[in-house]
Formats: structure tokens, sequence, C-alpha cells
């Protein structure tokens, strides 16, 4: 099992070419969150003031870059997991990652904004 | 089958499509590690602002070449009219997706290195 995690392409029989481009197109999609998160992190670290609460501004950061990365890692795992279902005609691995990171990003913004909002009125 | 040469649903170019929309991407998170690089190290330390931001932008460049040929091989490459052949770009090439989730990872790491940078 493990081998076909990391040459998914070993075993099982070839798919439908339009379902293994499907996929990569999943996967790609995925990269481009993770890439939008790493930007959000490099962003907060560059152009949002210094908060009160010392080094809040660079723990947001490398919070939000850190989940980029692995969203990314994730993107990996889920396209070898669903090339491997396909060619072994099994169902597809179902997933609760997305519900999570939706959920986990609403909190994260709704907090930034409290905090954003504490300190304009602070001022 | 299906003939892919004349596939409706466009599947490969959506694909290379989606390859360039992940370049481009790229390239903005490239460019904010870069303008960082250089914001966090200037007056004395401007070389090596200079160099990392080098750096990013270096590996975008390599992420854009990878990616490329993944989009020539999706572009020119033909299925052959038997899917379950693997010519031509029909299935998708496990170096090119771990290249690319690398960078991803990497372009991570190395931002992660500058805010710690930027706190000590």
């Amino acid at each position: 099992m493990a081998r076909l995690w990391f040459d998914p392409q070993q075993g099982g029989e070839t798919p439908d070419y339009r379902f293994s481009l499907a996929n990569e197109r999943t996967f790609l999609a995925w990269i481009r969150t993770g890439l939008a998160l790493v930007a959000g992190g490099l962003a907060v670290a560059q152009f949002l003031p210094p908060m009160p609460v010392p080094h809040l501004r660079e723990g947001f950061a490398i919070a939000l870059l850190l989940l980029g990365g692995a969203v990314a890692v994730r993107a990996l795992d889920h396209w070898a997991r669903s090339e491997r279902a396909m060619r072994l005609k099994r169902d597809l691995p179902l997933s609760r990652f997305p519900a999570v990171l939706a959920i986990g990003l609403g909190i994260g913004s709704l907090g930034l904004v409290v905090v954003v909002l504490t300190q304009a009125f602070r001022d | 089958m299906t003939d892919p040469a004349a596939d409706p649903s466009a599947a490969a170019e959506r694909t290379r499509l989606s390859w360039r929309r992940t370049v481009l991407s790229g390239a903005a998170v490239a460019l904010l590690a870069a303008r960082f690089c250089v914001e966090l190290l200037d007056r004395d330390a401007a070389v090596v602002g200079g160099l990392l931001a080098g750096i990013a932008l270096l590996g975008w460049v390599v992420f854009a070449a990878v990616a490329g040929r993944r989009m020539r091989a999706l572009a020119g490459g033909r299925a052959t009219v038997d899917p379950a052949l693997t010519g031509g770009g029909a299935t998708s090439d496990p170096v090119a997706l771990v290249a690319c989730a690398a960078g991803a990872v990497g372009a991570a790491l190395f931002g992660a290195g500058l805010v710690l940078a930027a706190v000590a």
C-alpha cells in the first residue's frame, strides 16, 4: 500500500484520462489555496501594523504560512489517494478537510476583525 | 472509446489553464517574499536581502519551468484514441505534482524563516 502511495500509477487499471486530469486540476486548485494562505501570511507580516499584543502579528503570519504549507502537503496526499482509488475502482476518499479549513479560516478572520477594530477604537 | 483529440470537455486544455493559474499564484507569492526580503534587510545587509530576494524569484522560475513542461505535454501530445495507453500527457506526471507541492511548502518555510528573522 505504501508503495502504491509513493507511486500511485503502479498497479490497478489506468483510469479514463479525463478523471486523471480532473484529479490533477483538483490538486492544483488546492495548491493555489495553499499559495493564497502563504501570500496572506507574507502580507500580514509586511503590511499589518504592529499590534498591541507583542508578536501577535508575527504569530498570525507564521500560522498562515504553516497552514499554507500543510494544505499543499495535504493536496499531494489527496491526489495520490484519489489516483489509487480510481485505479483500484474504489470509492474516492471522503474528507472533512475542506469543511474544517473553511471553519478555521472563518474563525481566524473573525478574530482578526475583532483585533483590528479594538485597535482602531483604542486610537 | 472516446477520442480525446476531439474532446468536448476540453480536459487537457482546462488542466493546462489550471497549471497557468497556479504559476500566476506562485508569482504573487514570489513577489511578496522578494519584497519582504528587501524590506527586512536594507542598509547594511542589503546584499543579503537582495540575494534572498533573488532566491525567491529563482524558485519561481524553476517552478514555472516545471509547469511549462507539463503544460507542453498537455497541449502538444494528444492522448491516443485508446486512453489506456499512457502517452501524450493523458496521465498525470507525479514528478511535476511533487515539485509543485514541494515548491509551495518551500515558500511557506522560506516565509516563516523571514518572519522569525524579523522578530529576532
